[in-house]
């Protein structure tokens, strides 16, 4: 590899520029910012942070950490029970519905919330059409604050864990659980003592990159949240209050439980790799269940899965619906195709699209460029012991929180830096985009080293033999091997981007807002249609980059798992 | 030889219960497909019994219905006069070693060996004593605290072995058990397997595609052919009176020659290869088949002769050691021959023509005419 070797001092130059100028510095900055009081060091802003006199700020820490335990609970019971039914029982459409059950990560956060509060929330269908079933003055139950934040993270999230235990499932070795059972242990106990430890690193992993999600989440909170406080909306409302060092002390908390779940997980991971493959042709486990059993866990999941359609349905509706004309009617009375009209004709409509399409483009362009060289660093770099290292200083940015991110930025790029070639980012267009790039770049590292550790050296080698140079080795081997890869993760990175909402709240200006942010406003000016119209275009384009991206023939979503 | 001829161990051990498994005419589909069809064998107690084939012919389906993870599609199953056809297998009584030994990966060699010990509600202290006198007798005593995935190959086998051994099962079922260790280890763990067997005097039945295998260590063997069940014997039987050819192939390597014979001349034609046959070999004229075994054919000038010579071209020469192969060309007819490597039959060199002869006495007779 002597030829390569100035390429990639270079690249790693390059990288370690990236990974400390934009994600370790800003976040450095912030960390300084928090522990200075009128230039002094001082702690008083954490201390404040569990004052019990400063109730707000215990509150906020107390609120996060319940409603993410509960995510987590009842995350695992549904995504688990989805997993064994989808791995153990075929019935009619199984397959179909087992598609749909992913359904709930190719959402965007905004999306899905807006979605909720139009089904279930106090003016949401359901509520309204059992008010009227039941003919009440009031609407007799809806989901708002707790439980509605907690219903939404079930939703978003037990997917990590329908994902995580469908492959284990898959993996176990049914050969286990027959020798339990000819051992005579029943049914409950090679449960127990047979499988449970078989899924073990899976529950540990989906509960972890759940409570991380949950911790981070900030749409849920905003929307739903009411009067009560979290970490992320005190970091929201510290920011908009203009007392940035508070948000940033609020931000190094949330960080300190993100990234230190983000290394438990890392860590954990590399001890499982060496369990040993059993030899031979493993059979997948079959778990006998009663009839009554079985019947009841598919009719819950099939029930779910039905329900978890109703919130994209409703919005589709509402997308139609004319300005105005739903008030207290159960259902709107008039529909219209001005919503869709207004999108393309309108260019004050359009602008938001534009926007976010624009910076999109940039993030994954950078994303790119960056997700390629670090994978091809990290995997053919010839690192050995320091592969761990690079590999998690590499993906760091992806366990730090969306709010964080932007606080670091507003910190580091307020004023002129050569990271941001002396100019001040913060107000620009450009630092919307950069937050985009260092949430999302990890995701095409993850794809591309997948695809790049299944390019053997001795492919290169052979290629060498019949005399190919560097150029025509890349081209005609590496490159239709790891294409696949860069393609989906840059396809992620679009989806993500396109509909992403936690940074850019603390970032936009009026002229740079993208989508997100529109439907928000559009949704507090009570233009229902308006937001659910951008909502079913973001759907769409969403819709079909997946398609697009399965085509390409790397299925990342279900093979690794969804993002953050 | 004669050591295959000890047929049951009829108790050996007086304080085991060793028990007699009876299968009536069982048969199992899978959607379009006949896995196994009507298969009736009786497996004496303290008998050692292998279900020989070639993979695909059902021979797991059929340990897997003995064993109760799948239940036949007709027919019965009886354990000691009791009916288990549709019993659950973790009321069997029945201990099973796979062929990926499937050991309990999170646990240590003494938590796997305990587990079914541990299911029975066996009193703690004498789980420990028994764990350690069976790990005693497959010698991985000083194991007993390792997690299993540190064991090389042979050792999980063996720790296989004792979890199914530990908790005394009525019959003892083998699923291709050797299969995934290297040659060496693979004869001296056979040996151990044996002598366990000896030992215990459990019934036993074992699963193999290697015929050495079955031979070694079979009181019985059943040879079993696309779902069925061709033959049912002990070894030596099998191999001297194998029921078809197909049985003489696969038992002995034996040269299977088709052809037409004539019963007023006692003659046989494949080809141009003719030979006139003992007297009696067939009640009449058809389309028969010779199995005949490769050390059926002399081909070593200073053994000696007998009038049924013909002239060979030696085509490929193996040299194995002990014995040395060769593939000749008789009037078209290409044969497979084994032969002691004596000095004469290691100066046989490909190109030359030789007379050889046959030994009708190791040649089997079959017709075709089914």
């Amino acid at each position: 590899m002597k030829r390569t070797g100035f390429l990639q001092k270079a690249a790693i130059a390059f990288l370690i520029v990236v990974v400390f100028g934009y994600v370790l510095y800003p976040q450095a900055v912030m960390i300084q910012g928090s522990l200075l009081v009128d230039g002094q060091f001082s702690l008083d802003r954490y201390v404040g942070l569990f004052d019990v006199r400063n109730s707000a700020n215990v509150e906020a820490v107390v609120n996060s950490v319940t409603i993410s335990v509960l995510s987590v609970l009842l995350g695992a019971v549904v995504g688990g029970m989805f997993a064994f039914v989808f791995t153990q029982f075929r019935f009619p459409f199984s397959k179909a519905f087992s598609r749909l059950a992913i359904l709930p990560i190719a959402l965007p956060p905004l999306v899905g919330v807006i979605a909720f509060l139009f089904v279930f929330g106090e003016s949401g269908f359901l509520p309204r059409i059992i008010q009227n079933v039941l003919m009440l003055k009031t609407v007799p139950v809806y989901l708002d604050g707790f439980s509605a934040i907690v219903a939404i993270h079930v939703y978003s999230f037990y997917v990590y864990f329908y994902l995580f235990i469908s492959n284990a499932l898959k993996q176990l070795d049914g050969s286990l659980v027959e020798a339990a059972s000819s051992l005579g242990s029943s049914r409950w106990n090679t449960l127990r003592r047979v499988v449970l430890p078989g899924l073990r690193p899976a529950i540990i992993g989906a509960s972890v990159l759940t409570f991380m999600a949950s911790m981070a989440s900030f749409s849920a909170p905003l929307m739903f949240g009411g009067g009560r406080r979290f970490l992320t909306t005190q970091i929201y409302s510290a920011k908009l209050n203009g007392e940035l060092d508070v948000a940033a002390a609020q931000s190094v908390l949330l960080t300190i439980v993100s990234v230190g779940f983000f290394l438990i997980l890392t860590l954990s991971n590399t001890s499982g790799k060496d369990q040993r493959k059993s030899k031979g042709a493993p059979r997948m486990a079959e778990l006998t269940v009663s009839t009554l059993v079985r019947r009841v866990l598919i009719g819950a999941t099939v029930l779910l899965i039905t329900l978890e359609l109703l919130p994209i349905i409703t919005i589709i509706v509402i997308s139609f619906v004319r300005e105005g004309s739903w008030t207290w009617q159960v259902f709107p009375s008039e529909y219209t195709m001005e919503n869709y009209a207004k999108l393309l004709l309108d260019p004050r409509v359009f602008e938001p699209i534009q926007n976010s399409i624009l910076m999109s483009l940039v993030a994954v362009a950078a994303a790119a460029c960056v997700g390629v060289m670090a994978s091809f660093v990290v995997v053919k770099g010839g690192l050995k012991k320091s592969r761990a290292l690079a590999d998690l200083l590499l993906t760091l940015s992806f366990a730090i929180p969306g709010t964080v991110i932007a606080i670091g930025l507003i910190y580091t790029f307020n004023s002129p830096t050569p990271l941001s070639g002396s100019t001040v980012l913060v107000g620009t267009f450009w630092i919307l985009p950069l937050a985009y790039f260092i949430r999302m770049y990890p995701l095409v590292i993850r794809s591309t080293s997948a695809a790049l550790e299944q390019l053997d050296d001795s492919l290169m080698e052979a290629g060498e033999t019949f005399g190919a140079g560097l150029f025509t080795r890349f081209r005609r081997i590496a490159l239709p091997i790891i294409l696949p890869g860069v393609v989906s993760g840059c396809l992620l990175v679009a989806i993500a981007a396109l509909g992403e909402f936690v940074s850019s709240i603390l970032l936009y200006t009026y002229a740079s807002r993208p989508i997100s942010i529109e439907i928000l406003s559009q949704l507090r000016g009570y233009n229902f249609g308006a937001a659910a119209a951008y909502c079913v275009f973001l759907l769409i384009v969403i819709f079909l980059l997946t398609v697009l991206s399965n085509r390409v023939g790397n299925r990342q979503l279900e093979r690794e798992g969804p993002s953050l | 030889m004669d050591c295959q001829f000890t047929t049951s161990n009829h108790h050996r051990n007086a304080n085991r219960i060793v028990s007699t498994l009876l299968l009536h005419n069982v048969s199992k589909r899978f959607k379009d497909t006949s896995a196994v069809q009507g298969a009736t064998l009786t497996i004496q107690s303290g008998e050692f019994f292998s279900i020989l084939g070639p993979s695909g012919c059902g021979k797991t389906t059929l340990l897997r219905m003995i064993a109760g993870f799948e239940s036949p599609t007709a027919g019965s199953i009886h354990l000691d006069g009791k009916d288990i056809t549709s019993m659950p297998p973790q009321d069997r009584g029945i201990g099973m070693v796979f062929q990926n030994y499937a050991l309990f990966p999170h646990m240590t060699v003494f938590e796997n060996v305990a587990f079914g010990l541990e299911t029975r509600k066996i009193r703690k202290a004498d789980v420990r004593s028994r764990v350690e006198s069976i790990l005693d007798s497959v010698h991985l005593r000083h194991k007993i605290d390792t997690p299993v995935p540190q064991l090389s190959g042979g050792e999980q086998q063996r720790v296989a072995v004792a979890r199914a051994l530990v908790v005394e099962p009525a019959v003892l079922l083998f699923d291709e058990p050797l299969s995934n260790l290297d040659v060496a280890l693979r004869l001296s763990t056979r040996e151990e397997i044996r002598a366990l067997q000896r030992r215990s005097g459990i019934t036993t039945i074992y699963v193999t595609h290697d015929q050495s295998e079955a031979m070694g260590l079979s009181d019985r063997i059943a040879v079993m052919q696309a779902g069925r069940v061709v033959q049912v014997g002990p070894p030596l039987e099998m191999y001297e009176h194998p029921s078809n050819e197909f049985v003489a192939e696969f038992l002995g390597g034996a040269n299977i020659v088709r052809g037409r014979y004539d019963a007023s001349s006692h003659q046989f034609a494949s080809g141009s290869f003719r030979v006139v046959l003992p007297a009696g070999s067939f009640a009449q004229s058809g389309n028969v088949i010779l199995a005949i075994k490769p050390e059926a054919i002399t081909i070593d000038p200073s053994v000696g002769s007998n009038e049924n010579g013909f002239d060979a071209r030696i085509v490929e020469k193996e040299y194995l050691g002990f014995t040395t192969s060769f593939i000749v060309d008789v009037n078209g007819l290409s044969l497979r021959i084994t032969a002691l490597s004596t000095d004469a039959v290691c100066k046989i060199i490909p190109g030359m023509i030789l007379p050889v002869f046959l030994d009708w006495s190791r040649i089997s007779f079959f017709s075709e005419n089914k």
